[in-house]
């Protein structure tokens, strides 16, 4: 079960919203209740809340590998079709049936990790109808001794998987995101090349925040052979979130009093050119709350 | 004018070492075993008929210094030797033996030449013997067109002696130094037994003892657990494929699961003693292309251990898995150059192999749970898969047609308790039973926990702590 509760992670609360917003987009491929969504549901099932009052998704699995308490998140499952599967998701993945598309979340707390690319990753690009959507949620503190840092990562992937010029001194801060971006994303490249029928990975999400520890999420869309048009007419270069490539969003959610809160929001959405009213605060807390008012309190 | 200074002449007669290469270049080297072995059998069916095979042997020696087979399934017969066996091409009046595997024209000739430089034949039946060596890169040599091999000895009217019995021994030494790599090969090796095991199945069951390297070898039928509770993975699919302009249609089939426990009270063995289990030598991949087995029993990385699973363990040895690859268009295969091995950079290779990872990976997860019931299960409602899979019978490949892409067991999955904590330790031992049922009666105990128990309890309280 998760450390923080939920209502105090609030990136973690934005970046929920902006995963249900690029899913919308998805209605291109086939209306919303005929995906399926599977992820991590844990105790509080807040991201299959959202994936059925936002989405209207019925189909969902939850994977819980604490099944020694296993009834205990039967009975926290908020919808009479959300199915618990008792097991790590490396052992329960494959009893899930993917012949429907799929939008599916791996919210890990551990950073990458050689069984996550080998078993999930690879099962995920195998199975995954083209139109699925995918995305990953890892841990990416950096390990503070900077002499250990390759060290560890290298435990966590293999020494093969890391790209070359990574160094101890380029793994801090955001280093780690950067490179775990890189790893994940050649390992669902090649999942989805060697195929049968070969498929495509289209990024839209590149976020990272930091609640407590630094973390990141990867997401993106399978495409098939000849669906690129259906991508593009899935419009999500006009989420001002999205990032199709390295460059990443940094989801950062300023500290605002409840007075404050109220007083910017009824500012917004701003007229082009005017800029935000509030004594005291800093430009970099007026952009920041810009880009994650929408979706602080989708749910939470 | 002579024939040779004739201008309009063409000499088209066949050289004799163009003529090894092409009778050599179609064949691998383990089917070239595969056909002296198949004309052994083929002699125990001469003989024998629908009677049993007991008492019969083929044995093969394979090692990188020499390869030898030898039998005592009835022997060649001298006149079969002389117009037949070694004539290359088998005349269309020869009857052969009814329901043989071998072609018995081409195959004795075709494996000797494909495994090595010299070879030697002794053979004797009931009433005939002969013996033939050949120094295959001499007779080549030879100028003319001499066809004809050299018996070294034969008798027409042999009379084999009392308690001796008919049969061939072949020998051939050196081997071509790709062979003799070959046969230095531990996984070739393990191939080519398999394949023997697959090969000769039914005369094996029928009583035929066939030894390989001094291993004397079981019949071989892939079969997996199924039940109406179990059933193994089994999918199958196709794709189209072009390598280096070579277009075709590949179709894939992949079985996998589990098969029976090897011994009574196998559930029991302590699992750390890897030395215990020889036995667990069949357990791995097995990879088909175009019905040929090209890996047998593989437990490396090559098909996903130690990188999607963990690296094998005796914990494992009830896994088996099966890859069958078949193409019109062999160049597509991801055979090696010498069809012994996997090419793991063929573009085919890299499409299954992620299927048998996961395969793999599921069922390895399904005998960890396996593992788990038998340290913490305490009664059957806690180990619904260990009792599934004893319910299941083995079902051979052919018959499994219903596709299941992954392995099925009872439902909802089980729920196994995690280890009892470190309090609490568990005993277990094996007694004699007529000593058994004289405790139980004393002590009027149900069962062997009771049994157990008793006797524990009845220890501690006189000669540890009477009030405990």
């Amino acid at each position: 079960m998760a450390k923080l509760e939920y209502k105090f992670r609030p990136s973690k609360t934005v970046q929920r919203g902006m995963i249900v917003d690029v899913c919308r987009r998805l209605s291109v491929f086939a209306p919303l209740p005929e995906y399926q969504y599977v992820g991590f549901g844990g105790l509080e099932f807040i991201d299959f809340d959202l994936m059925h009052r936002a989405l209207g998704i019925t189909n969902m699995t939850s994977l819980e590998k604490d099944f020694r308490a296993i009834e205990r998140y039967e009975f926290n499952a908020p919808f009479k079709t959300v199915k618990v599967l008792a097991g790590s998701s490396s052992e329960q993945l494959i009893y899930v049936d993917w012949a429907p598309l799929s939008i599916v979340w791996l919210d890990y707390v551990c950073e990458l990790e050689r069984s996550v690319l080998e078993t999930d990753i690879a099962l995920l690009c195998a199975r995954l109808q083209p139109g699925s959507a995918l995305f990953v949620t890892l841990n990416a503190h950096p390990e503070a001794v900077e002499a250990k840092r390759k060290e560890k990562l290298a435990k966590n992937v293999g020494e093969d998987r890391i790209p070359s010029g990574v160094t101890g001194e380029n793994l801090a801060i955001w280093g780690l995101a950067d490179v775990q971006r890189t790893i994940l994303t050649d390992a669902i490249e090649e999942g989805l090349r060697n195929r049968p029928v070969p498929a495509k990975w289209h990024q839209v999400l590149n976020i990272r925040y930091a609640d407590g520890g630094k973390m990141q999420t990867l997401g993106g869309v399978v495409v098939g052979p000849g669906m690129q048009k259906s991508v593009e007419q899935c419009g999500f270069g006009e989420l001002d979130f999205v990032r199709t490539g390295k460059d990443a969003l940094v989801i950062r959610v300023p500290m605002l009093t409840q007075r404050e809160r109220l007083h910017l929001e009824r500012q917004v959405p701003l007229e082009s050119g005017a800029s935000l009213d509030l004594p005291g605060l800093s430009q970099e807390d007026k952009d920041a709350f810009l880009a994650v008012y929408r979706y602080e309190r989708l749910a939470s | 004018m002579s024939e040779a200074s004739d201008p309009l002449r063409v000499d088209a007669s066949p050289e004799k070492r163009f003529f090894i290469r092409m009778l050599v270049k179609d064949i691998e080297l383990i089917p070239a075993v595969l056909d002296l072995v198949d004309n052994s059998v083929d002699g125990a069916l001469a003989l024998r008929g629908e009677e049993s095979f007991k008492d019969l042997w083929v044995r093969l020696d394979v090692s990188p210094e020499g390869f030898k087979i030898s039998d005592n399934c009835g022997g060649i017969d001298l006149d079969v030797a002389r117009s037949y066996a070694f004539r290359f091409g088998r005349p269309a009046e020869f009857q052969g033996i009814v329901g043989s595997i071998g072609q018995f024209g081409v195959g004795m000739k075709r494996a000797l030449f494909k495994l090595g430089s010299a070879f030697a034949v002794e053979s004797r039946t009931s009433n005939t013997s002969f013996s033939l060596s050949v120094d295959v890169d001499g007779w080549a040599a030879e100028p003319g067109h001499d066809w004809t091999f050299r018996f070294q000895d034969t008798n027409p009217d042999y009379s084999l002696p009392d308690g001796e019995q008919a049969g061939t021994e072949i020998t051939v030494s050196p081997l071509h130094p790709s062979v003799a790599e070959d046969f230095g090969n531990s996984s070739v090796i393990g191939a080519l037994r398999a394949q023997l095991r697959l090969r000769h199945r039914s005369a094996l069951d029928r009583g035929v003892l066939m030894v390989l390297n001094g291993d004397p070898l079981t019949s071989f039928l892939p079969a997996l657990q199924s039940s109406d509770t179990i059933a193994p993975i089994y999918r199958a699919f196709s794709f189209d494929e072009t390598v280096e302009g070579v277009q075709g249609t590949v179709n894939v089939k992949l079985y996998a699961g589990i098969v029976p426990g090897e011994r009574a009270g196998d559930n029991d063995v302590d699992e750390g003693d890897a030395e215990q289990f020889r036995s667990d030598s069949d357990a791995g991949w097995y990879v088909f292309c175009n019905q040929r087995l090209l890996i047998a029993a593989d437990r490396t990385s090559l098909t996903g251990w130690g990188t999607a699973a963990p690296a094998y363990h005796p914990q494992y040895r009830r896994f088996r898995g099966y890859l069958f690859l078949e193409s019109a268009a062999p160049e597509l295969l991801p055979w090696n150059t010498t069809k012994t091995g996997v090419d793991q950079d063929s573009r085919v290779w890299r499409k299954v192999a992620p299927e048998m990872r996961i395969a793999l990976t599921n069922v390895v997860a399904v005998l960890n749970r396996v593992k788990n019931e038998r340290q913490n299960a305490e009664t059957d409602q806690e180990r619904p898969i260990t009792v599934a899979l004893e319910g299941a019978r083995p079902v051979p490949l052919r018959s499994i047609t219903t596709q299941t892409p992954v392995l099925r067991f009872p439902t909802p999955p089980p729920q196994v308790r995690a280890r009892q904590p470190a309090t609490v330790r568990k005993v277990q031992y094996t007694v004699d039973r007529d000593k058994y049922e004289r405790v139980a009666n004393a002590l009027g105990a149900a069962n062997t926990a009771e049994v157990g128990r008793g006797t524990f309890d009845y220890y501690y309280r006189h000669q540890i702590d009477e009030d405990d």
